[in-house]
Protein backbone atom coordinates (compact mmCIF):
# COMPACT_ATOMS: atom_id res chain seq x y z
CA UNK A 1 0.00 0.00 0.00
CA UNK A 2 1.39 3.41 -0.98
CA UNK A 3 1.98 6.05 1.73
CA UNK A 4 -0.61 8.28 0.00
CA UNK A 5 -3.19 5.49 0.18
CA UNK A 6 -2.38 4.88 3.84
CA UNK A 7 -2.89 8.57 4.57
CA UNK A 8 -6.24 8.60 2.76
CA UNK A 9 -7.45 5.57 4.74
CA UNK A 10 -6.34 7.21 7.98
CA UNK A 11 -8.25 10.39 7.06
CA UNK A 12 -11.34 8.29 6.27
CA UNK A 13 -11.05 6.59 9.67
CA UNK A 14 -10.71 9.98 11.42
CA UNK A 15 -13.78 11.33 9.63
CA UNK A 16 -15.85 8.26 10.51
CA UNK A 17 -14.75 8.75 14.11
CA UNK A 18 -15.88 12.38 13.85
CA UNK A 19 -19.27 11.19 12.55
CA UNK A 20 -19.62 9.20 15.79
CA UNK A 21 -18.54 12.25 17.83
CA UNK A 22 -21.05 14.36 15.90
CA UNK A 23 -24.03 12.20 16.88
CA UNK A 24 -22.89 11.34 20.41
CA UNK A 25 -21.05 14.39 21.84
CA UNK A 26 -22.20 17.38 19.75
CA UNK A 27 -25.82 17.39 21.07
CA UNK A 28 -24.44 17.62 24.63
CA UNK A 29 -22.61 20.89 23.91
CA UNK A 30 -25.35 22.58 21.89
CA UNK A 31 -26.08 26.24 22.73
CA UNK A 32 -29.70 27.29 22.28
CA UNK A 33 -30.18 24.49 19.76
CA UNK A 34 -27.05 25.45 17.81
CA UNK A 35 -24.79 22.44 17.31
CA UNK A 36 -21.19 22.72 16.01
CA UNK A 37 -20.21 20.48 13.15
CA UNK A 38 -17.17 18.36 13.99
CA UNK A 39 -17.65 16.61 10.67
CA UNK A 40 -17.19 19.87 8.81
CA UNK A 41 -14.01 20.73 10.71
CA UNK A 42 -12.66 17.27 9.81
CA UNK A 43 -13.68 17.54 6.15
CA UNK A 44 -12.08 21.00 5.76
CA UNK A 45 -8.85 19.84 7.41
CA UNK A 46 -8.69 16.77 5.13
CA UNK A 47 -9.30 18.94 2.03
CA UNK A 48 -6.60 21.44 3.07
CA UNK A 49 -4.16 18.63 3.89
CA UNK A 50 -4.84 16.12 1.07
CA UNK A 51 -6.70 18.07 -1.60
CA UNK A 52 -10.16 18.37 -3.05
CA UNK A 53 -10.58 14.79 -4.27
CA UNK A 54 -9.64 13.08 -0.98
CA UNK A 55 -11.66 15.61 0.99
CA UNK A 56 -14.82 14.86 -1.00
CA UNK A 57 -14.31 11.09 -1.03
CA UNK A 58 -14.03 10.87 2.76
CA UNK A 59 -16.64 13.56 3.51
CA UNK A 60 -19.37 11.78 1.57
CA UNK A 61 -19.50 8.45 3.50
CA UNK A 62 -19.02 10.23 6.83
CA UNK A 63 -21.99 12.51 6.09
CA UNK A 64 -24.01 9.52 4.96
CA UNK A 65 -23.33 7.66 8.22
CA UNK A 66 -24.48 10.66 10.28
CA UNK A 67 -27.55 11.06 8.04
CA UNK A 68 -28.56 7.42 8.21
CA UNK A 69 -28.53 7.61 11.97
CA UNK A 70 -30.14 10.92 12.73
CA UNK A 71 -31.81 12.53 9.78
CA UNK A 72 -35.19 12.11 8.11
CA UNK A 73 -33.56 13.11 4.83
CA UNK A 74 -30.72 10.69 4.17
CA UNK A 75 -28.17 12.40 1.91
CA UNK A 76 -28.60 15.97 3.17
CA UNK A 77 -25.43 16.07 5.32
CA UNK A 78 -23.41 14.16 2.72
CA UNK A 79 -24.49 16.69 0.05
CA UNK A 80 -23.60 19.74 2.16
CA UNK A 81 -20.37 18.21 3.43
CA UNK A 82 -19.16 17.10 -0.02
CA UNK A 83 -19.70 20.59 -1.45
CA UNK A 84 -18.01 22.23 1.56
CA UNK A 85 -15.00 19.87 1.16
CA UNK A 86 -14.91 20.69 -2.56
CA UNK A 87 -14.87 24.42 -1.79
CA UNK A 88 -12.16 24.05 0.87
CA UNK A 89 -10.07 22.08 -1.63
CA UNK A 90 -9.61 25.18 -3.78
CA UNK A 91 -7.31 26.52 -1.05
CA UNK A 92 -5.19 23.36 -1.02
CA UNK A 93 -1.54 24.03 -1.64
CA UNK A 94 0.49 20.83 -2.04
CA UNK A 95 3.77 22.42 -0.95
CA UNK A 96 2.37 24.30 2.03
CA UNK A 97 -0.28 21.79 3.12
CA UNK A 98 1.39 21.10 6.47
CA UNK A 99 2.00 24.78 7.24
CA UNK A 100 -1.39 26.13 6.20
CA UNK A 101 -3.25 24.03 8.78
CA UNK A 102 -1.49 25.77 11.67
CA UNK A 103 -2.27 29.25 10.43
CA UNK A 104 -5.20 31.27 11.89
CA UNK A 105 -6.34 31.55 8.27
CA UNK A 106 -7.65 27.98 8.67
CA UNK A 107 -10.26 29.21 11.17
CA UNK A 108 -11.51 31.71 8.62
CA UNK A 109 -11.64 28.97 5.96
CA UNK A 110 -13.60 26.74 8.36
CA UNK A 111 -16.01 29.63 9.03
CA UNK A 112 -16.61 30.27 5.32
CA UNK A 113 -17.05 26.56 4.58
CA UNK A 114 -19.38 26.28 7.59
CA UNK A 115 -21.50 29.11 6.15
CA UNK A 116 -21.70 27.22 2.86
CA UNK A 117 -22.39 23.88 4.59
CA UNK A 118 -25.19 25.23 6.81
CA UNK A 119 -26.68 27.35 4.01
CA UNK A 120 -27.01 24.29 1.72
CA UNK A 121 -28.34 22.22 4.61
CA UNK A 122 -30.93 24.79 5.68
CA UNK A 123 -32.01 25.48 2.11
CA UNK A 124 -32.51 21.77 1.37
CA UNK A 125 -34.20 21.08 4.69
CA UNK A 126 -36.51 24.05 5.13
CA UNK A 127 -37.36 24.83 1.50
CA UNK A 128 -40.87 23.37 1.71
CA UNK A 129 -41.85 25.18 4.92
CA UNK A 130 -43.46 28.59 5.33
CA UNK A 131 -41.43 29.65 8.35
CA UNK A 132 -39.42 32.64 9.44
CA UNK A 133 -36.31 31.97 7.38
CA UNK A 134 -34.52 35.04 8.79
CA UNK A 135 -34.30 33.68 12.32
CA UNK A 136 -33.36 30.21 11.01
CA UNK A 137 -30.49 31.73 9.00
CA UNK A 138 -29.34 33.88 11.93
CA UNK A 139 -29.34 30.99 14.36
CA UNK A 140 -28.63 27.85 12.37
CA UNK A 141 -26.47 29.22 9.55
CA UNK A 142 -24.55 32.12 11.09
CA UNK A 143 -24.67 30.93 14.71
CA UNK A 144 -23.66 27.36 13.91
CA UNK A 145 -20.87 28.59 11.58
CA UNK A 146 -19.39 30.83 14.27
CA UNK A 147 -19.58 28.00 16.83
CA UNK A 148 -17.91 25.55 14.41
CA UNK A 149 -15.16 28.08 13.53
CA UNK A 150 -14.48 28.77 17.21
CA UNK A 151 -14.10 25.04 17.88
CA UNK A 152 -11.80 24.65 14.87
CA UNK A 153 -9.31 26.88 16.71
CA UNK A 154 -8.56 23.93 19.01
CA UNK A 155 -6.95 21.64 16.37
CA UNK A 156 -5.23 24.69 14.79
CA UNK A 157 -3.64 25.61 18.13
CA UNK A 158 -2.65 21.99 18.84
CA UNK A 159 -0.97 21.69 15.42
CA UNK A 160 0.86 25.04 15.70
CA UNK A 161 2.13 24.14 19.21
CA UNK A 162 3.35 20.76 18.00
CA UNK A 163 5.31 22.37 15.17
CA UNK A 164 6.73 25.04 17.52
CA UNK A 165 7.94 22.29 19.88
CA UNK A 166 9.49 20.36 17.00
CA UNK A 167 11.42 23.50 15.92
CA UNK A 168 12.84 23.94 19.45
CA UNK B 1 -10.89 7.82 -26.39
CA UNK B 2 -7.69 9.47 -25.25
CA UNK B 3 -9.38 12.85 -25.45
CA UNK B 4 -12.12 11.56 -23.17
CA UNK B 5 -9.61 10.22 -20.65
CA UNK B 6 -7.72 13.52 -20.75
CA UNK B 7 -11.00 15.39 -20.24
CA UNK B 8 -11.89 13.22 -17.22
CA UNK B 9 -8.40 13.68 -15.79
CA UNK B 10 -8.58 17.46 -16.10
CA UNK B 11 -12.09 17.78 -14.70
CA UNK B 12 -12.07 14.82 -12.30
CA UNK B 13 -12.79 16.96 -9.21
CA UNK B 14 -15.78 18.58 -10.91
CA UNK B 15 -17.03 15.22 -12.15
CA UNK B 16 -16.64 13.71 -8.65
CA UNK B 17 -18.50 16.55 -6.92
CA UNK B 18 -21.31 16.31 -9.50
CA UNK B 19 -21.60 12.52 -9.09
CA UNK B 20 -21.55 12.68 -5.26
CA UNK B 21 -24.01 15.59 -5.16
CA UNK B 22 -26.28 13.73 -7.59
CA UNK B 23 -26.09 10.60 -5.47
CA UNK B 24 -26.99 12.63 -2.37
CA UNK B 25 -30.00 14.15 -4.12
CA UNK B 26 -31.17 10.70 -5.25
CA UNK B 27 -30.85 9.51 -1.62
CA UNK B 28 -32.78 12.56 -0.33
CA UNK B 29 -35.56 11.83 -2.81
CA UNK B 30 -35.68 8.15 -1.76
CA UNK B 31 -35.26 8.53 1.99
CA UNK B 32 -38.04 6.01 2.65
CA UNK B 33 -36.83 3.32 0.23
CA UNK B 34 -35.81 -0.16 1.40
CA UNK B 35 -32.00 0.17 0.78
CA UNK B 36 -31.98 3.43 2.79
CA UNK B 37 -33.90 1.72 5.60
CA UNK B 38 -31.30 -1.08 5.62
CA UNK B 39 -28.51 1.52 5.82
CA UNK B 40 -30.43 3.16 8.67
CA UNK B 41 -30.67 -0.07 10.67
CA UNK B 42 -26.91 -0.71 10.35
CA UNK B 43 -26.15 2.87 11.37
CA UNK B 44 -28.65 2.65 14.23
CA UNK B 45 -27.14 -0.62 15.44
CA UNK B 46 -23.61 0.86 15.49
CA UNK B 47 -24.19 4.41 16.72
CA UNK B 48 -27.11 3.97 19.15
CA UNK B 49 -25.14 1.75 21.53
CA UNK B 50 -22.25 4.28 21.46
CA UNK B 51 -24.64 7.12 22.14
CA UNK B 52 -26.32 5.16 24.90
CA UNK B 53 -22.96 4.63 26.63
CA UNK B 54 -22.09 8.36 26.37
CA UNK B 55 -25.35 9.35 28.07
CA UNK B 56 -23.87 9.35 31.58
CA UNK B 57 -22.15 12.68 30.77
CA UNK B 58 -25.50 14.42 30.28
CA UNK B 59 -27.17 12.82 33.29
CA UNK B 60 -24.29 13.97 35.57
CA UNK B 61 -25.56 17.55 35.42
CA UNK B 62 -29.30 17.00 35.49
CA UNK B 63 -30.06 14.20 37.99
CA UNK B 64 -30.39 16.32 41.20
CA UNK B 65 -32.65 18.89 39.62
CA UNK B 66 -34.68 16.14 37.99
CA UNK B 67 -35.24 14.37 41.31
CA UNK B 68 -36.74 17.53 42.83
CA UNK B 69 -38.99 18.15 39.83
CA UNK B 70 -40.08 14.51 39.82
CA UNK B 71 -41.05 14.65 43.50
CA UNK B 72 -43.32 17.64 42.79
CA UNK B 73 -44.81 15.96 39.74
CA UNK B 74 -45.35 12.78 41.77
CA UNK B 75 -47.52 14.56 44.35
CA UNK B 76 -49.75 16.20 41.74
CA UNK B 77 -49.96 12.94 39.76
CA UNK B 78 -51.12 11.03 42.82
CA UNK B 79 -53.99 13.47 43.24
CA UNK B 80 -54.79 13.16 39.57
CA UNK B 81 -54.76 9.35 39.76
CA UNK B 82 -57.33 9.40 42.59
CA UNK B 83 -59.58 11.64 40.55
CA UNK B 84 -59.10 9.57 37.39
CA UNK B 85 -59.99 6.34 39.22
CA UNK B 86 -63.29 7.85 40.26
CA UNK B 87 -63.95 9.13 36.73
CA UNK B 88 -63.02 5.76 35.22
CA UNK B 89 -65.53 3.98 37.40
CA UNK B 90 -68.17 6.48 36.38
CA UNK B 91 -67.20 6.18 32.72
CA UNK B 92 -67.38 2.36 32.76
CA UNK B 93 -70.87 2.46 34.17
CA UNK B 94 -72.03 4.95 31.55
CA UNK B 95 -70.45 2.96 28.74
CA UNK B 96 -72.17 -0.20 29.86
CA UNK B 97 -75.46 1.65 29.87
CA UNK B 98 -75.06 3.14 26.42
CA UNK B 99 -73.75 -0.13 25.04
CA UNK B 100 -70.56 1.29 23.63
CA UNK B 101 -68.11 -1.20 22.36
CA UNK B 102 -65.21 -1.32 24.78
CA UNK B 103 -62.21 0.22 23.12
CA UNK B 104 -59.14 -1.82 23.85
CA UNK B 105 -56.32 -0.37 25.92
CA UNK B 106 -53.30 -0.48 23.68
CA UNK B 107 -50.24 -2.14 25.22
CA UNK B 108 -47.48 0.35 26.03
CA UNK B 109 -43.74 -0.29 25.81
CA UNK B 110 -41.89 1.92 28.31
CA UNK B 111 -38.71 3.37 26.92
CA UNK B 112 -35.84 5.64 27.86
CA UNK B 113 -34.47 8.25 25.45
CA UNK B 114 -30.81 7.50 24.80
CA UNK B 115 -30.21 10.17 22.16
CA UNK B 116 -31.76 13.42 21.02
CA UNK B 117 -31.22 15.43 17.89
CA UNK B 118 -33.07 18.71 18.30
CA UNK B 119 -30.80 20.76 16.04
CA UNK B 120 -31.91 22.34 12.78
CA UNK B 121 -35.48 21.13 13.08
CA UNK B 122 -34.42 17.48 12.83
CA UNK B 123 -36.21 16.74 16.11
CA UNK B 124 -35.64 13.02 16.41
CA UNK B 125 -35.02 10.83 19.45
CA UNK B 126 -33.36 7.44 19.87
CA UNK B 127 -35.18 4.98 22.15
CA UNK B 128 -33.74 1.97 23.95
CA UNK B 129 -36.47 -0.37 22.65
CA UNK B 130 -36.60 -2.00 19.24
CA UNK B 131 -37.84 -4.96 17.23
CA UNK B 132 -37.00 -7.31 20.13
CA UNK B 133 -39.68 -5.46 22.15
CA UNK B 134 -42.18 -5.73 19.26
CA UNK B 135 -41.68 -2.08 18.31
CA UNK B 136 -42.34 -1.43 14.61
CA UNK B 137 -42.22 1.48 12.18
CA UNK B 138 -45.15 3.95 12.43
CA UNK B 139 -46.07 3.02 16.01
CA UNK B 140 -47.12 6.09 18.01
CA UNK B 141 -44.93 7.46 20.80
CA UNK B 142 -46.60 9.15 23.76
CA UNK B 143 -45.90 10.19 27.33
CA UNK B 144 -48.16 11.06 30.26
CA UNK B 145 -48.71 14.54 28.76
CA UNK B 146 -49.76 13.49 25.27
CA UNK B 147 -48.55 12.80 21.74
CA UNK B 148 -44.78 12.80 21.29
CA UNK B 149 -44.27 11.42 17.77
CA UNK B 150 -43.98 8.18 15.81
CA UNK B 151 -41.37 5.48 15.14
CA UNK B 152 -39.56 5.85 11.82
CA UNK B 153 -36.70 3.32 12.07
CA UNK B 154 -35.97 0.24 14.16
CA UNK B 155 -33.15 -2.18 14.87
CA UNK B 156 -33.02 -5.13 17.29
CA UNK B 157 -32.77 -3.14 20.50
CA UNK B 158 -33.08 0.52 19.44
CA UNK B 159 -35.50 2.64 17.48
CA UNK B 160 -35.70 6.22 16.20
CA UNK B 161 -38.80 8.35 16.66
CA UNK B 162 -39.75 11.48 14.74
CA UNK B 163 -41.11 14.10 17.13
CA UNK B 164 -44.32 16.04 16.43
CA UNK B 165 -41.99 19.03 16.00
CA UNK B 166 -40.59 17.61 12.76
CA UNK B 167 -41.16 19.17 9.33
CA UNK B 168 -42.53 15.89 7.93
CA UNK B 169 -44.82 15.09 10.84
CA UNK B 170 -48.58 15.06 10.18
CA UNK B 171 -51.46 13.67 12.24
CA UNK B 172 -55.19 13.85 11.71
CA UNK B 173 -56.62 15.69 14.70
CA UNK B 174 -59.85 17.10 16.00
CA UNK B 175 -61.02 19.74 18.40
CA UNK B 176 -62.37 17.92 21.43
CA UNK B 177 -65.24 20.34 22.13
CA UNK B 178 -66.68 20.96 18.66
CA UNK B 179 -65.37 17.75 16.93
CA UNK B 180 -63.96 19.84 14.04
CA UNK B 181 -61.34 17.90 12.03
CA UNK B 182 -57.97 19.13 10.85
CA UNK B 183 -54.38 18.10 10.27
CA UNK B 184 -51.72 18.86 12.82
CA UNK B 185 -48.25 19.83 11.58
CA UNK B 186 -45.13 21.55 12.89
CA UNK B 187 -44.85 25.29 12.34
CA UNK B 188 -41.57 26.48 13.88
CA UNK B 189 -39.81 26.35 17.21
CA UNK B 190 -42.06 24.49 19.65
CA UNK B 191 -45.34 25.40 17.93
CA UNK B 192 -47.80 23.27 16.03
CA UNK B 193 -50.47 24.36 13.58
CA UNK B 194 -53.92 22.88 12.91
CA UNK B 195 -54.43 22.98 9.15
CA UNK B 196 -57.45 22.59 6.85
CA UNK B 197 -59.99 24.13 9.25
CA UNK B 198 -62.61 26.35 7.61
CA UNK B 199 -62.77 29.99 8.68
CA UNK B 200 -66.41 29.53 9.71
CA UNK B 201 -65.68 26.48 11.91
CA UNK B 202 -66.47 26.57 15.62
CA UNK B 203 -62.99 27.07 17.08
CA UNK B 204 -61.98 29.23 20.04
CA UNK B 205 -58.65 29.82 21.80
CA UNK B 206 -58.27 27.39 24.70
CA UNK B 207 -59.89 24.47 22.83
CA UNK B 208 -58.19 21.11 23.28
CA UNK B 209 -56.81 19.29 20.22
CA UNK B 210 -56.65 15.47 20.26
CA UNK B 211 -55.85 12.77 17.70
CA UNK B 212 -58.76 11.79 15.50
CA UNK B 213 -60.27 8.35 14.92
CA UNK B 214 -59.59 8.82 11.19
CA UNK B 215 -55.85 8.42 11.66
CA UNK B 216 -54.10 5.42 10.14
CA UNK B 217 -51.29 5.59 12.68
CA UNK B 218 -52.48 7.14 15.94
CA UNK B 219 -55.19 5.84 18.24
CA UNK B 220 -58.00 8.35 18.86
CA UNK B 221 -58.25 10.84 21.74
CA UNK B 222 -54.54 11.25 22.49
CA UNK B 223 -53.90 14.76 23.80
CA UNK B 224 -51.96 16.97 21.37
CA UNK B 225 -52.24 20.51 22.70
CA UNK B 226 -54.24 23.67 23.32
CA UNK B 227 -55.28 26.25 20.71
CA UNK B 228 -53.53 29.54 21.43
CA UNK B 229 -54.30 31.90 18.56
CA UNK B 230 -56.61 31.91 15.54
CA UNK B 231 -55.96 34.13 12.55
CA UNK B 232 -56.68 34.36 8.83
CA UNK B 233 -54.87 31.68 6.85
CA UNK B 234 -53.37 31.83 3.38
CA UNK B 235 -55.90 31.90 0.56
CA UNK B 236 -58.74 33.19 2.72
CA UNK B 237 -60.75 29.96 3.05
CA UNK B 238 -59.02 28.44 6.05
CA UNK B 239 -58.00 29.74 9.49
CA UNK B 240 -54.47 29.76 10.77
CA UNK B 241 -54.70 27.98 14.12
CA UNK B 242 -51.62 27.89 16.35
CA UNK B 243 -51.51 25.01 18.81
CA UNK B 244 -49.27 24.86 21.86
CA UNK B 245 -48.24 21.23 22.37
CA UNK B 246 -48.99 19.74 25.77
CA UNK B 247 -45.74 17.76 25.78
CA UNK B 248 -42.62 19.57 26.94
CA UNK B 249 -40.23 18.32 24.25
CA UNK B 250 -37.15 19.99 25.72
CA UNK B 251 -37.28 17.93 28.91
CA UNK B 252 -38.37 14.58 27.46
CA UNK B 253 -36.57 11.65 29.07
CA UNK B 254 -38.93 8.70 29.11
CA UNK B 255 -41.72 7.85 26.68
CA UNK B 256 -44.06 4.98 25.80
CA UNK B 257 -44.35 3.31 22.43
CA UNK B 258 -47.97 2.32 21.78
CA UNK B 259 -48.23 -1.11 20.17
CA UNK B 260 -51.12 0.12 18.06
CA UNK B 261 -52.14 -1.39 14.77
CA UNK B 262 -55.10 -0.31 12.76
CA UNK B 263 -57.79 -2.99 12.40
CA UNK B 264 -56.62 -5.00 9.34
CA UNK B 265 -60.15 -5.29 7.91
CA UNK B 266 -60.62 -1.50 8.09
CA UNK B 267 -57.14 -0.89 6.62
CA UNK B 268 -57.86 -3.22 3.71
CA UNK B 269 -61.24 -1.66 3.02
CA UNK B 270 -59.82 1.89 3.11
CA UNK B 271 -56.93 0.84 0.89
CA UNK B 272 -59.43 -0.47 -1.66
CA UNK B 273 -61.80 2.46 -1.42
CA UNK B 274 -59.50 5.48 -1.08
CA UNK B 275 -56.09 4.08 -1.98
CA UNK B 276 -54.63 5.42 1.30
CA UNK B 277 -51.35 3.94 2.41
CA UNK B 278 -50.23 2.85 5.88
CA UNK B 279 -47.99 5.90 6.00
CA UNK B 280 -50.84 8.38 5.74
CA UNK B 281 -51.34 10.35 8.96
Amino acid sequence: MTPKMQRVLMMAAILLLLAIVQVTIAPLISLNGVVPSFLLIGAVFVSLREGQMTGMLVAFPAGLLADAYFSALVGITSLSLTIAAFAAGFLYDEEKAQVSLQSPRTILIVFLCALLFHAIYVFAYFQSLTIDLGSIIALHVFGASVYTAVLSAIPVLILSRRVARMKV
Amino acid sequence: MQTLIAFIRVFREYITVTVLAGLSIVLIANSDSVPVQVLRSYSLFTLASLQSSSNWVATLFSSNQDAETLRDVNVSLMEEVMQLRRLRQENMELRRKIGFRDRSNWPLVPSEIVGKNLALGQNMITLDVGEDDSVAINMPVINEEGLVGKIIATSGSFSIAMLALHRDFRATAKIKRSRIDGIIAWREGENLVLQNVWKTADVIPGDTVVTSEYSNIFPPEIMIGIIRTIGPGQGGLFSRIDVEPRVNFASLERVFVVRYHREPVRAELEQRAYGTSEDAP
